[in-house]
């Protein structure tokens, strides 16, 4: 008999429990699914932002519109890059200059 | 009846063992029955609760996978729907996008004050006629205010208040390149359907609901494409050329990493271009392009073991009767020539009498497995169709030099690319590719005769007799042939091309430039064989369209070389000290 009252007091218990905690867990649910749905829209703004920006950079960075503005706004003349002096690089760049070098110290003796 | 009555009472009194214990289990049996109904009912909504909080634990965890991205190029989210992908060059430079516009309409029944609003319009738009705005108002119907505005123009209507005024949005298509890639790239109509360029050919893919996110990638080079569209446009205006065309195409994998036709229009503005000027040079264009096919010819001949590049050709006449024509050069040749010689010179005669020991029908096979008498498949709806001509009398002179047969310079510098890359026929392509080159190659000449024909064309811009030396830029070991036609249509105007291959020992690119009647330009200083030379009104390729091929080698040629590591391993690049 005892652990017969005993099984039902504890599903009892346990109803009451659920029947308290589904409207907090609901309550809850809802206000992290609004959390994400203003996360969500600020990342769409913020991507809506970064697709436009990235358009303006596209464009703006466009050889054409940049060739266009150094003419327009820097006195320097840009000319080619003569192949001598494209290196890939930094030791590539050292052994050459240090065999011009050798060379002009050659040269420099020489005479 | 008493007696039954009586028995009754009698069974209900009886206290026997047997009865006794039947009434007790039945009474125990009942209470059991009870609670466990009350225990399935307890269970059921205990199932029910935590089926509840199951569901809602699952929403959340479900929300919160869901997750936005938006390092990632794939799950860039809009707030419209994309009807139709990007378009990015094979740097992942942006050449299409579609973005939100807005157009402004009006209701008229929805403006209460009409004056009012015919002179807040005037106000802000003083472009738009008062006339109409106010006979379109007084027609009561909804009509199109202004289409496309700018954020500027969308929100000077907002300011308006106007309930009248419906700002209706749409999707546009964005060309940030503008007039950079408008052969190629083409337009859309209003309902955002391809009508030309890539925009039609890739119409269904660009709209595949499935792939919308991911861009369509494409061969092309931006930095490359503008480099030679600016030296094309120099040259056009130095030449003073009707139009003019390069391409330039990887000759083992068939991607074209530009292509420019010049005259061009701003892919961004709306407009109705009738001019066949405007016409794709290179893909649509239909040219008689002369000496090109010579290259041809001797290939052939070198492949069939006819000859050897060294083998001489006596008793060259001057000209040649052939039916009603007179075959002639330009120039007085040597009555003796070399195989390699007559590609050198361009000897026209020599070309011929190479060619009638080659036979028509192996030449006619040969041409047309090069896909050069057939429209070419490419990636394009503006696509030209070679003139059909009959192998009749004369023809198999004619071709052998390039006369009375046509093709698009697309086609022409494929053929190149076949002949000098080692010998496989290749297709060329617009559409990117991580992996070139697992498809199964078809041989159309041997490694050994495409080496020898690299070697010649090589010659033809080193040796003192070729005719493309202006093309000879240091470094990049340039190869190639020129070409001087008249244009089919009208005799009287030049269509000159050069062909050239770089670099020659082990080729990499194939760049073809075409200029359509290019006059002669004294007030050019060309570096003639180390001499600085002005004044000269010459009108032959190798005075225009070669020059134009040179100068672009040397912008593009350091981009080439680094992009593809090469700077100190093999080739294209060699240093000057």
């Amino acid at each position: 008999m005892f652990s017969y009252n005993k099984k039902k007091l504890i599903i009892i218990l346990v109803y009451i429990s659920f029947f308290i905690a589904i409207p907090l867990i609901k309550n809850k649910s809802r206000l992290i699914e609004k959390k994400i749905q203003n996360y969500e829209s600020k990342i769409f703004s913020l991507e809506k932002k970064l697709l436009e920006s990235n358009l303006e950079f596209q464009y703006l960075s466009s050889p054409a519109i940049l060739s266009s503005k150094i003419e327009k706004y820097l006195d320097q003349k840009y000319d080619n890059l003569d192949l001598s002096q494209i290196y890939l690089n930094i030791e590539d760049f050292k052994s050459e200059k240090e065999k011009i070098t050798r060379i002009l110290i050659n040269e420099k003796q020489k005479k | 009846m008493k007696n039954k009555k009586s028995r009754n009472l009698n069974y209900e009194n009886q206290k026997s063992f047997f009865f006794d214990d039947f009434l007790e289990t039945a009474q125990k049996n009942k209470k059991l029955n009870k609670s466990k109904i009350y225990e399935d009912r307890l269970y059921v909504l205990f199932s029910f609760f935590f089926s509840l909080i199951l569901i809602f634990s699952i929403s959340i965890f479900s929300i919160s996978i869901q997750e936005t991205n938006f390092q990632g190029y794939k799950r860039t989210s809009y707030h419209f729907p994309l009807l139709r992908r990007d378009v990015l060059d094979r740097n992942g430079e942006l050449m299409a996008r579609n973005i939100n516009s807005f157009h402004a309409a009006v209701n008229p029944h929805l403006v209460k004050n009409k004056k009012n609003f015919i002179l807040n319009i005037q106000l802000n738009f003083p472009k738009i006629s008062k006339i109409e705005l106010k006979k379109k108002l007084e027609n009561g119907k909804r009509f199109y205010l202004k289409r496309r505005l700018t954020a500027g123009e969308k929100n000077k209507l907002w300011s308006l208040g106007e309930k009248g005024i419906i700002i209706e949005p749409f999707q546009s298509r964005v060309y940030p390149h503008g007039q950079l890639y408008s052969h190629i790239l083409g337009q859309i109509d209003d309902d955002n359907y391809g009508i030309s360029g890539i925009e039609k050919y890739f119409d269904r893919v660009l709209r595949d609901k499935k792939k919308i996110k991911e861009p369509l990638v494409l061969t092309l080079d931006s930095n490359i494409q503008f480099l030679i569209k600016t030296q094309l446009k120099q040259a056009m205006a130095d030449f003073d050329a009707n139009a003019a065309g390069a391409l330039l195409m990887d000759v083992k994998t068939g991607e074209v990493l530009s292509l420019v036709s010049l005259p061009d229009y701003n892919l961004n503005i709306r407009q109705n271009i009738s001019d066949i000027k405007f016409m794709n040079q290179i893909t649509k264009g239909v040219f008689e392009l002369g000496s090109v096919f010579k290259t041809f010819t001797i290939a052939l001949a070198l492949e069939e073991n006819i000859f050897t590049p060294a083998t001489i050709i006596d008793n060259i006449p001057d000209k040649i009767k052939c039916s009603r024509y007179t075959i002639g050069d330009i120039h007085n040749f040597p009555e003796s020539l070399t195989v390699e010689d007559i590609l050198i010179r361009s000897s026209n005669i020599g070309s011929l009498m190479i060619a009638r020991k080659i036979g028509e029908d192996k030449l006619k096979n040969f041409l047309e497995n090069l896909s050069l008498l057939k429209p070419i498949n490419f990636e394009l709806e503006e696509i030209g169709r070679p003139l059909n001509f009959n192998w009749d009398k004369c023809k198999l002179e004619t071709v052998s030099y390039g006369h009375g047969i046509t093709t698009t310079p697309l086609q022409a510098a494929a053929a190149y690319a076949s002949i000098t890359n080692g010998g496989y026929l290749i297709k060329p392509t617009l559409k990117y590719k991580k992996n070139f080159g697992n498809n199964k190659r078809i041989s159309i000449i041997s490694n050994h005769t495409s080496n020898q024909i690299n070697k010649i064309l090589r010659k033809v811009v080193t040796d003192e007799e070729g005719t493309a030396s202006f093309a000879n830029i240091f470094g990049y070991e340039v190869a190639g042939k020129t070409g001087t036609s008249k244009s089919y249509t009208d005799d009287k105007k030049n269509i000159n091309t050069f062909i050239s291959i770089f670099p020659s020992n082990s080729p990499k690119y194939v760049l073809l430039t075409i200029l359509d009647n290019p006059k002669g330009a004294p007030h050019l200083i060309y570096n003639y064989k180390g001499q600085k030379i002005s004044n000269i009104s010459r009108t032959e390729a190798g005075w225009n369209a070669v020059y134009i091929a040179g100068k672009i080698i040397e912008k593009i040629g350091p981009i080439l070389a680094i992009n593809n590591n090469e700077v100190h391993t093999t080739h294209v690049v060699k240093k000057n000290n």
